[in-house]
């Protein structure tokens, strides 16, 4: 894969806060990526930097290859930009506001009806295409901010809270476009939000960013092997989760065993030693009616991550 | 013909065909349409009951045609220029179209097209009511034509303006401050070219005269700069922070010079030269140069970077003055004010005046004076804040020392005066004082104010941390361009 955006070394500070702190992360083509932190984490700056509308003090952005600082140009018409809230025109129909950002990006004549047909086409916005902007409800105005991203064909999204104030429909619309996007248009996706349980069913990598800092990159699996290194393993059974609890704590190279409400969940260092244990659980009369890897979790990772600080 | 349309219509301006599309569609375009005209239908069925006297019909209904074509074009027009591109920054449409391919100066030259064809469709409308007007006893023909001419001009300046300050800041105090500020200048405005209006139809002979000629030029000249001014500045506003946005600014201001110190020299040549001109004149230009000095002298300093990449290496450290930057806007300052004074000193333009004799030392006096206040009103306060100009705040502050400044320098010896009992400082007879000190250097030959000179060598002193700054900021940018070469 090759990289679509590279973030390196940037630093930028409001005053005496260091808003973005040495931030540096890759996306490669075809990736989505998490960008996740609390508010005033520095992710909206980042994004701003990358987006070529503010400076870092230092460090880089590239782009396909193109740095935002020596060649912004050639930045922006590889990258589109989506913010939170995305402008709509009044009295303009949705038509001609596609039509209008078409031209801003320099399509002319034919190249232009199809950009803006296969937009259309791509994003559901067919039957409104006559309405006014400003009549659309907020899905349809982020469907629209998103063919607007779209028209000059981006090698790499940079998207801001894209699914804030969206309904769940739309939410779960806005996901399964984007991950049209990414895996068979193979465009790179930099979607930061608060809502976790969204992005870790689309993203492929995360970054995690805390008072400027990234504090962890890559697969959120990866990240979670990085925090604990040994599996986890739920099991539940007819019975207490006392005895379970007592049962596990006997068991050789099983620790951190706690119960979660679901069931027990504890550590083992590999599967063969989970498949042990299951199957001294079952010799030893324990009625198992569930017995499973706990797959990572963006929210306990962001959890173990970050410290909630803000500044 | 349909290839030419079509080529056509993939040329023409986007924001153009956007702002048109909105216009034909809003309430605001259209009621502002219709009322002009029905105002002057209704002012036209009235006067035509009402005036007795019909050699005085033609001049009341054009002072009613002509008001209301001042009030919407000069008025109406560049406020809803002003509301239109300042409401972009409530929807962040700015930011999304700063991420086009559209050029900065593509974007406001669509947003003042747009003004301009409000405007044309502004006199359309009204064009009958004027042809009307002409048609009645009383109006002059060329009075007629060029009131109307200089209306439309001013309405197209004026745009350049508004839409200027509209992008001048996306704070709201601001702008709901800006847009008072711009509704009553507009309104000034409108004022002004109506009772010039009514007094060139008055008294059309006025035309004949060269005064006439030379105020005119000069008034629609300086409407132009200001206009100039304004395009080029609400360029920079939306331009790339590393793309030399304030290029075209800096070019401008030097163009100003060149062309003041030209017409100095034309008008000398031309048998005109007087040195009271050429002393108000230079005075005049350093007044005006305060605010865009002001300007580059409060900018955040972190330029350089695209010197080292547009420029051939060896030539980018002489760039350094139009580069973005407080540093570089010194730097520009100092060496344009250097020009000028060589120039002046070098080649007077009063060529009939003699080094020997008196009068020439007091040329140079009074426009040398000029210059020494420029450099220090600006660059002496503007210096103690450039640290601070990268946050909003501090910029603002930078800007606001330099009245403060010159107000302080006025204000603070009299006040002295006033508790010491020394006249002449009550009376403003002080070097603080710039007209006390000109009309010295005129009146009595005097030489340039030692403090003045004193107070210029204490500038570029306290100014020297920021010009090292900048200088290493420009080394840095080299380091950092070969390094990204390196890398690549």
């Amino acid at each position: 894969m090759s990289r679509a955006l590279s973030v390196q070394e940037l630093h930028r500070a409001f005053g005496e806060v260091k808003a973005v702190d040495a931030v540096s992360f890759d996306v490669e083509a075809g990736q989505i990526c998490g960008f996740i932190g609390p508010n005033g984490a520095g992710k909206t700056t980042t994004m701003r930097i990358a987006a070529t509308l503010d400076l870092p003090d230092s460090g880089d952005v590239l782009i396909g290859g193109m740095s935002v600082l020596s060649h912004p140009r050639e930045a922006r018409r590889q990258l589109g930009f989506m913010p939170d809230a995305y402008a709509s025109e009044p009295n303009m129909p949705v038509s001609d506001y596609l039509d209008f950002h078409a031209r801003a990006q320099g399509l002319r004549g034919k190249d232009r009806g199809k950009a803006v047909r296969d937009v259309v086409e791509f994003t559901g916005l067919g039957p409104l295409m006559q309405k006014d902007c400003t009549s659309l409800s907020k899905g349809m105005r982020q469907r629209a901010g998103l063919a607007v991203t779209l028209l000059h064909d981006p090698a790499l999204l940079i998207l801001d809270e894209p699914a804030a104030g969206l309904d769940p429909r739309a939410r779960v619309e806005l996901r399964e476009l984007l991950a049209v996007l990414a895996n068979e248009l193979g465009k790179a996706v930099l979607i930061s939000s608060h809502i976790l349980t969204e992005l870790s069913e689309i993203c492929d990598v995360v970054a995690v960013i805390e008072q400027g800092r990234i504090r962890a990159t890559g697969k959120v699996s990866d990240i979670q092997k990085g925090l604990r290194p040994d599996p986890v393993y739920r099991i539940r059974h007819l019975g207490e989760p006392v005895d379970l609890e007592r049962f596990l704590a006997e068991q050789p190279d099983v620790h951190d065993v706690r119960a979660d409400g679901e069931g027990v969940v504890f550590m083992v260092p590999d599967e063969e030693g989970a498949a042990r244990v299951l199957a001294a659980a079952i010799t030893g009369g324990l009625q198992v009616i569930e017995f499973r890897p706990v797959q990572a979790d963006l929210e306990e990772v962001f959890l173990s991550l970050t410290e909630g600080n803000v500044q | 013909m349909t290839a030419l349309i079509r080529w056509a219509d993939d040329r023409i301006n986007p924001i153009l065909v956007k702002e048109v599309r909105q216009a034909v569609r809003s309430r605001y375009f259209w009621g502002t349409y219709a009322l002009a005209l029905v105002i002057a239908c209704l002012a036209g069925a009235f006067l035509l009951t009402v005036v007795d006297d019909p050699d005085e019909l033609g001049q009341i209904f054009f002072g009613v045609v002509y008001f209301c074509l001042a009030a919407s074009v000069m008025g109406l027009v560049p406020f809803q220029s002003f509301l239109a591109a300042g409401g972009n920054w409530d929807t962040e449409r700015t930011q999304i179209l700063m991420l086009t391919a559209l050029r900065p100066r593509q974007v406001v030259l669509g947003r003042l097209l747009a003004s301009m064809t409000q405007i044309g469709l502004m006199f359309l409308a009204l064009l009958p009511f004027l042809g009307l007007a002409f048609l009645l006893p009383g109006v002059d023909l060329a009075a007629f034509g060029i009131s109307v001419v200089t209306v439309l001009l001013f309405g197209t300046f004026l745009s350049c303006v508004t839409i200027a300050a509209s992008w001048l800041s996306a704070n709201r105090l601001v702008r709901v401050l800006l847009m008072t500020v711009i509704g009553g200048g507009l309104l000034w405005c409108v004022g002004v070219a109506v009772a010039l209006g009514a007094e060139l139809i008055d008294s059309p002979d006025a035309i004949t005269r060269d005064e006439f000629w030379w105020v005119w030029s000069a008034l629609v000249g300086h409407g132009a700069a200001v206009g100039a001014f304004g395009f080029a500045a609400a360029t920079a506003r939306i331009g790339h922070p590393e793309e030399n946005r304030t290029l075209p600014l800096r070019v401008l201001t030097v163009g100003v010079v060149v062309v003041a110190l030209g017409g100095l020299y034309a008008l000398d040549r031309a048998g005109h030269g007087e040195e009271e001109a050429a002393i108000a004149i230079c005075a005049y230009l350093c007044l005006a140069l305060t605010v865009p000095f002001t300007g580059f002298l409060t900018e955040p300093e972190r330029m350089g970077r695209r010197a080292w990449i547009d420029v051939p290496r060896r030539l980018a450290l002489f760039t350094a003055p139009f580069q973005p930057g407080g540093s570089n806007g010194f730097l520009l300052m100092i060496s344009l004010t250097t020009l000028m004074a060589v120039t002046l000193l070098a080649a007077p333009p009063m060529t009939s005046l003699s080094p020997g004799d008196w009068d020439w030392y007091e040329v140079m006096n009074g426009i040398l004076t000029a210059i020494t206040y420029l450099v220090i009103s600006v660059g002496f306060p503007t210096a103690f804040f450039n640290r601070w100009t990268d946050r909003t705040a501090g910029r603002l502050v930078a800007v606001a020392s330099v009245p403060v400044f010159c107000l302080a320098c006025l204000l603070l010896p009299t006040m002295y005066g006033a508790i010491s009992g020394d006249w002449d400082l009550q009376e403003f007879r002080h070097v603080g004082n710039p007209f006390w000190t000109m009309e010295r250097a005129l009146r009595d030959h005097d030489a340039v104010h030692p403090l003045l000179m004193v107070g210029v060598a204490v500038t570029i002193l306290v100014n020297l941390p920021r010009v090292f700054r900048g200088l290493r900021r420009l080394g840095l940018a080299e380091k950092e361009s070969r390094d990204r070469a390196a890398r690549r």
